[in-house]
C-alpha cells in the first residue's frame, strides 16, 4: 500500500482496554459513510494515563469541504466523551484534523488549553498526544488497523495470495520464523487486525493445526492471525 | 540484566486456580458443557468458568497441578528448613525444569589448577586475567516417570555465554551484544549421570555462563537468528501444543569476574 497523502482525523478516547476500543468503533461504519480506502487504526497512547486513540485516514479526502463534513459526522459519533481541561471546564472531545501539510514539529500548541486525562488528576500534554497519533499514522509504524482497504473480504479461510491481492495488507509475518507460501491458507476467524511496521501493513500469524472433516490437513499449511477475537482475560477463573 | 552483571534469578511456577481442600469451587464442578450463568455461558463457549462459589465444606474432588508437577524450581538448599530454601533462592542456587526433564544438576566453575568445590549456580568466581576457567556440569538423568507417566529423555544440552558489560545506558535495550549459545552437547546416548566440561582458556573479560537442556522434540532458530541460538524453543502450533512433548530445563548463571573495569569496552 502506498503511503496515503490524505488528511488524518485523530480521536482521543478515555478507553483503556482494547475490547472497549474495538466496541466503540463497531458502529462507526454504519453511522458515517466512510470511503472504501478508509484506514481506521487504534493507537496505544503511553503517557501518564495510558489509553487508546483512534486515527481515521483516507486518501480521497482531497477537498476541505469533504473532510470537514466527515469531521462533523465522526465528531457526532464520538462526541459523548468529555475532555476535562485544566481550568476545570469540560467540553466534548472533538476529533482533531491533521492536514497533509501539518508541520512535523509539535511547537504549534499556543492555545494554552492543557487537558487533564479522563477521570484522572494528572496533567497531560495535549500536544504530545497529538504527536503520538500523528507520528504513528504518518510514519506508519505502530497503528493497529481495524478498517483497511479490502478488510471486508477477509472472512472465512482463504489463500495467502488472495489476502495480499485483495487487501491492503503488505506482508504476512509468521511468528517463530519461516515464511508463508502463497498457497497456504489463512484462517481469519473473521478477525484480522494488521499493524503498521516501518511503513508496511503487517499481519502476524501463527501456524495452526488444521482439523478438517477428513482429519489433519495434508495439503498446504494453515495459519491464523496471532491476535484472537476473544482472548481469555489473564487469570480468568478457568 | 545478566549482561549488566546483575543477579536476575530464574524461577518457574504456574498459576493455581483450584486447590485441594479449598472452601470454594467453580459453579459447575469442572463440567465444561454445563452453563454457569443464566445467559447459557459454558466453559466451552466462553473460555472460562464463572466466579467461584461456596463449596459447602472443603472440596476434595479436583485440584490444579500440585506444586512442581509440571514446572518446578529446584533450589540448592544447605539444610532442611524454610529459611535455608529462601537463602538458596536469594543466593541463586536455582535451576528450573518442565515435566521432571532431569533429576539433578550440579554445575560449577573453577580456575584450572586450583582445588576446591568451585563456584555454584548464582555465584561469582573471581579470577585473574589470563586464568583458564573450567566449567563442570553433572546432570542426573530422569530415572522415573513424571506426572504424565513417562520418563523424559534429555537429548541436548546448550551452553550459553555472554559478556558482562556493566550498566546499560539504554534502558530499553532488549538484547545483549555478545550473548549466544557457544556449545551444544548431544546427550541422547547417555544414561545415568552425564558429565560435561567446557574450558574458557585465558579469560580476558568478565562473563556469565548458564545452560539449558531439552528433549529436543521441538526446536527452531531463536528470535535473534541461528548465529545466536541455532536450536532454541520453537513457537507453539495453535491446536497442537502438548506441554509434555516439549520439555526444557534452564539453569541460573555463574558469573566469572576479571579485574577488568566495567563497563567493558563495547567496541571490542
Amino acid at each position: 500500500m502506498t503511503l496515503s497523502t490524505g488528511s488524518v482525523l485523530a480521536i482521543d478516547t478515555p478507553l483503556t482496554t482494547l475490547a472497549e476500543a474495538e466496541h466503540s468503533l463497531l458502529g462507526l461504519g454504519e453511522a458515517v459513510d466512510l470511503p472504501a480506502d478508509v484506514l481506521v487504526c487504534t493507537h496505544e497512547v503511553r503517557d501518564g494515563t495510558p489509553h487508546y486513540a483512534f486515527s481515521v485516514t483516507s486518501a480521497r479526502w482531497a477537498t476541505d469541504e469533504a473532510t470537514d463534513g466527515l469531521l462533523t459526522q465522526v465528531g457526532d459519533y464520538f462526541g459523548d466523551w468529555p475532555a476535562v481541561f485544566e481550568d476545570g471546564s469540560q467540553q466534548s472531545q472533538r476529533p482533531l484534523l491533521i492536514r497533509p501539510a501539518a508541520p512535523s514539529s509539535g511547537s504549534g500548541s499556543g492555545s494554552g488549553s492543557r487537558s487533564v486525562p479522563f477521570g484522572a488528576g494528572q496533567a497531560l500534554d495535549e500536544t504530545r498526544r497529538d504527536e503520538t497519533r500523528r507520528d504513528e499514522t504518518r510514519r506508519r509504524d505502530a497503528g493497529r488497523a481495524v478498517r483497511f482497504g479490502g478488510c471486508l473480504r477477509l472472512t472465512g479461510s482463504l489463500p495467502i495470495a488472495e489476502v495480499l491481492a485483495a487487501s491492503a495488507i503488505d506482508r504476512i509475518a509468521l511468528l517463530g520464523g519461516g515464511t508463508v507460501a502463497p498457497d497456504w491458507q489463512l484462517s481469519t476467524r473473521g478477525f484480522v487486525r494488521p499493524r503498521w511496521q516501518r511503513g508496511e501493513l503487517v499481519l502476524a500469524v501463527l501456524a495452526v493445526l488444521a482439523v478438517l472433516p477428513a482429519g489433519p490437513a495434508t495439503g498446504p499449511a494453515t495459519v491464523a492471525p496471532f491476535e484472537v477475537p476473544n482472548p481469555t482475560p489473564c487469570c480468568a477463573a478457568h | 540484566l545478566l549482561a549488566e552483571g546483575k543477579p536476575w534469578w530464574i524461577t518457574a511456577n504456574s498459576d493455581s486456580h483450584k486447590v485441594y481442600a479449598d472452601w470454594s469451587k467453580n459453579p459447575v464442578d469442572n463440567n465444561a458443557d454445563a452453563a454457569w450463568d443464566a445467559a447459557g455461558d459454558t466453559f466451552n463457549n466462553f473460555g472460562r468458568f464463572g466466579d467461584p462459589v461456596y463449596a459447602d465444606g472443603i472440596q476434595t474432588a479436583y485440584s490444579d497441578f500440585w506444586p512442581g508437577y509440571f514446572s518446578r524450581t529446584h533450589v540448592g538448599s544447605t539444610a532442611f528448613n524454610y529459611g535455608a530454601v529462601m537463602s538458596g533462592i536469594r543466593a541463586g542456587r536455582v535451576w528450573v525444569s518442565h515435566g521432571d526433564l532431569i533429576a539433578g544438576l550440579d554445575m560449577r566453575a573453577g580456575v584450572k589448577g586450583k582445588h576446591g568445590p568451585g563456584t555454584a549456580l548464582g555465584g561469582k568466581l573471581a579470577v585473574r586475567e589470563r586464568d583458564t576457567v573450567t566449567l563442570s556440569i553433572k546432570i542426573t538423568l530422569a530415572d522415573g516417570p513424571n506426572f504424565a507417566q513417562f520418563t523424559p529423555k534429555l537429548n541436548r544440552v546448550d551452553l550459553i555465554v555472554g559478556d558482562i558489560l556493566g550498566p546499560n545506558t539504554d534502558r530499553d535495550a532488549f538484547t545483549t551484544p555478545s550473548t549466544k549459545v557457544v556449545k551444544s552437547w548431544d546427550t541422547s546416548k547417555s544414561s545415568g549421570t552425564v558429565t560435561l566440561t567446557y574450558s574458557f582458556p585465558r579469560v580476558d573479560r568478565p562473563f556469565y555462563v548458564r545452560i539449558r537442556g531439552t528433549d529436543a522434540n521441538r526446536s527452531a532458530p531463536g528470535f535473534l537468528g541461528a548465529a545466536v541460538d541455532p536450536t532454541g524453543p520453537a513457537i507453539d502450533v495453535v491446536g497442537d501444543a502438548d506441554p509434555w512433548a516439549d520439555l526444557w530445563f534452564y539453569s541460573n548463571p555463574i558469573f566469572v569476574l576479571t579485574p577488568s573495569p566495567l563497563p567493558y569496552n563495547r567496541a571490542r
